[in-house]
């Protein structure tokens, strides 16, 4: 019974090597590792721990080896910091514990993890705008995770060989967790809310982990408004200011709800409502983010009221003022803007 | 009966001196229209004037010198320069390139509103215009020495995307022949390679991904490289053939740059951090890098190197590596970078910088002025350097007008 319970444990030595070791095997003074971080990255320094229930380890002498090489010795060393390689590599750390006759032993194959999160939102964003789309309330998120679970001979494990474990706040989302899922929609956090996203990775062989996580914002629709010139278009790199003045007659405008629930600026469920000096415009129902101020014959300052609102989604509100001065040729005194 | 043909004789002169006071009439009528059109085009912010069809060149050709620049016209003398600063055009402009022939440099710049392909000499300061093809609204372009990618935005919001490829002309009109080859629909983001003979680009996928593939511009075969679900990205092919994925940032948010490998896995550059911009220098594993925790600049020497801090505070899309092996670089710094989510408000427009121009030493963690433009407000974006690193043109973002600089004394 004896040689087997030796074979046993000589077999659970060199042949168990998870990623982080809790294995008692019941045929002896327990031994157990824990690391910190749980999955390390790559030349992590990497705290690990022993633990024993039935081995003060205070008062045993601690041996730990590093690859097979002694690297410390003393009594109560229960822990210890081992910087961990590259990308595929393992780093083997082997713990002796002995009071005694009692000897305890356990080791830990270390292999490093890289995972990466991605997120946008479907928010709209105007065509070469050269920053992110960020969510807004009732936006979806668009999240990706991208992990690195190198093996020795430089492959990758595929996403199909990996369990993804997607939490909002600690919760998992099982709709759209499961093995090879490493994309997810999800909805954006409420509105002024912000969601705590996690994503856990590992191997279907256990071997392989890693997690990341990121706090996410919901933002709220921000508009601004632009000169939609006759020719150059809308000039989106100039933003119409509080005070605006402009060397012509008559301009056209461009609003541009910037990550609102929307597919484009003049998506059918989105409601402007324009106000010139108080007075309400009626819009061209093709282009209701557009209008156009027509000064001939007058002059002063407009003041031009925008709000934003959906027709579905309740959280979306946006406005903003802006003041324009036109002072084309055919200005005069009066003011009659119209469209 | 002779009283008869008195009368006719009177009526026939009345009839003709009507005719002509009508034609008269009609002829002062029409002028003053004409004028009061022309009036009110300019007031609508159409500064060309009405094509007056008097040009041997042109109304069109007219129309473009009129706009482009306080660079002399075709036969001028030397540019009207503010010292080492020259305003190439004062219309927008969607994207701009060197172009060397021999021993001369030109500036080869697309217009925003036609998509007219125009070359400014560097030398003598003369304008030509290569192309006539009409691409109105065309927002963005790479220029490059054989091929020019333009990206214009139709009115239903589809971008749409063409390759120029530039040949000698046959013709004696232009010098230069662009025939031109539209790519998919609705790319966002382009690159072309090294030896122009080859484009990437994102596209949409069947299930909303997005894929990024290669194309030969040649031959229209196209080959996928990666695929996201996120769609947000900008690609950069280097000159050394590093192709980069960087992913659009944010104030708020982190960002990802990778390399594209040839097998198609993106290995990390810079990952995981809040507001991450980055350029990487074209022949070397160098880069700068900027995020939001710090209005430094930051640079890397190789992947291994630490990070130096660079001393002074700009983002790097402001910043041009100068070619060859060293490690300098020419960098707009601008006065302040006005608060938080400052890429957020720059990239929406609502922000400019005032900038002066700074060379940078990364080896040394060096930098030194180099240029002020004085009482000018320039807001530098998409600096692009020549061969011999001796002139930078750029965008200045307030208005999109294009800008020469030279930083070196030939």
């Amino acid at each position: 019974m004896r040689h087997v319970a030796t074979t046993l444990a000589l077999a659970a030595f060199f042949f168990a090597s998870p990623l982080y070791a809790q294995l008692d095997t019941g045929f002896g003074p327990d031994l157990s590792l824990t690391l910190s971080p749980h999955y390390p990255a790559p030349r992590d320094v990497v705290r690990v721990v022993a633990h024993s229930t039935l081995i003060p380890l205070s008062e045993a002498t601690v041996a730990w080896y590093i690859d097979g090489k002694k690297v410390s010795e003393s009594i109560g060393a229960a822990e210890k910091e081992v910087t961990v390689g590259i990308l595929g590599s393992e780093t083997l750390v082997l713990v002796r514990a002995a009071r005694g006759d009692e000897v305890a032993e356990k080791s830990i194959r270390i292999r490093p993890t890289e995972m990466d999160l991605l997120w946008e939102s479907d928010a709209y964003i105007p065509p070469f705008f050269r920053g992110r789309s960020l969510p807004s309330a009732g936006t979806t998120l668009k999240m990706e995770a991208l992990p690195r679970f190198k093996l020795k001979s430089g492959a990758q494990v595929p996403l199909e060989n990996i369990v993804f474990t997607w939490r909002r706040n600690g919760y998992v989302i099982a709709n759209v967790s499961g093995r090879g899922r490493s994309r997810a929609r999800i909805p954006a956090p409420a509105l002024f809310g912000a969601d705590g996203i996690s994503v856990e990775a590992r191997s279907i062989d256990g071997i392989y982990g890693a997690e990341i996580s990121t706090i996410i914002r919901s933002e709220e629709p921000h508009l601004s408004v632009y000169e939609n010139h006759p020719l150059f278009g809308i000039q989106y790199h100039a933003a119409l200011g509080a005070q605006n003045f402009f060397d012509a007659t008559e301009v056209s405008l461009a609003a541009i709800p910037y990550y609102a629930d929307a597919s484009d600026q003049n998506d059918g469920a989105l409601i402007y409502a324009w106000e010139v000096n108080g007075q309400p415009i009626l819009l061209d129902p093709e282009k209701p983010s557009e209008l156009t101020l027509n000064a001939a014959g007058s002059s002063g300052i407009a003041l031009i009221e925008l709000a934003l609102s959906h027709a579905t989604n309740f959280y979306l509100n946006a406005q903003g003022a802006w003041r324009l001065t036109l002072l084309g040729e055919g200005s005069a005194t009066k003011n009659p803007f119209t469209r | 009966m002779r009283n008869f043909i008195t009368s006719f004789r009177y009526a026939i002169a009345v009839f003709v001196v009507v005719v002509l006071a009508a034609l008269a009439w009609w002829y002062f009528m029409l002028s003053a229209q004409t004028h009061e059109i022309a009036l009110e085009d300019a007031s609508r912010g159409s500064s060309s004037e009405t094509p007056s069809f008097k040009s041997r060149v042109g109304s069109t050709y007219e129309n473009i010198v009129t706009s482009a620049s306080s660079f002399q016209r075709e036969g001028g003398s030397a540019p009207e320069t503010l010292g080492r600063l020259a305003q190439i055009s004062t219309t927008p402009t969607a994207g701009a390139g060197f172009v060397a022939e021999g021993t001369s440099t030109s500036v080869r710049f697309v217009e925003r509103s036609t998509g007219y392909v125009l070359e400014a000499s560097v030398a003598d300061g003369s304008l030509t215009r290569l192309t006539n093809t009409l691409l109105p609204r065309t927002y963005k372009a790479i220029v490059g020495e054989e091929s020019i990618l333009m990206q214009t935005l139709e009115e239903s919001g589809v971008i749409t995307t063409v390759v120029g490829v530039v040949s000698a002309a046959s013709s004696s009109e232009t010098s230069v022949f662009i025939s031109t080859k539209r790519l998919p629909d609705g790319i966002r983001t382009i690159a072309i390679s090294p030896r122009e003979k080859e484009v990437a680009y994102l596209r949409s996928g069947e299930s909303g991904e997005v894929v990024g593939v290669k194309r030969d511009i040649a031959s229209g075969k196209e080959k996928q490289i990666f695929s996201s679900l996120v769609s947000g990205w900008r690609l950069e092919w280097l000159p050394n053939g590093r192709m980069m994925l960087h992913q659009d940032p944010s104030s708020d948010a982190a960002g990802y740059v990778y390399e594209i490998l040839e097998s198609g896995v993106l290995q990390p550059l810079m990952r995981n951090v809040r507001g991450l911009t980055l350029k990487a220098h074209p022949s070397s594993r160098a880069l700068f890098f900027g995020n939001a925790e710090s209005d430094s600049l930051f640079a890397r020497i190789n992947d291994q190197a630490s990070t130096i801090t660079l001393p002074i505070r700009t983002v790097p899309e402001k910043c041009v590596w100068n070619p060859g092996k060293n490690l300098v670089a020419f960098c707009a710094v601008p006065q302040s970078l006005s608060g938080p989510q400052f890429l957020d408000r720059w990239y929406r427009g609502e922000v400019h910088t005032t900038d002066a121009w700074w060379r940078v030493d990364v080896s040394a963690g060096t930098a030194e002025l180099l240029y002020s433009p004085g009482d000018r407000a320039l807001d530098v974006e998409e600096p692009v350097i020549d061969a011999s690193g001796t002139y930078i043109t750029f965008l200045d973002a307030r208005d999109k007008s294009l800008w020469l600089l030279q930083v070196r004394e030939q």
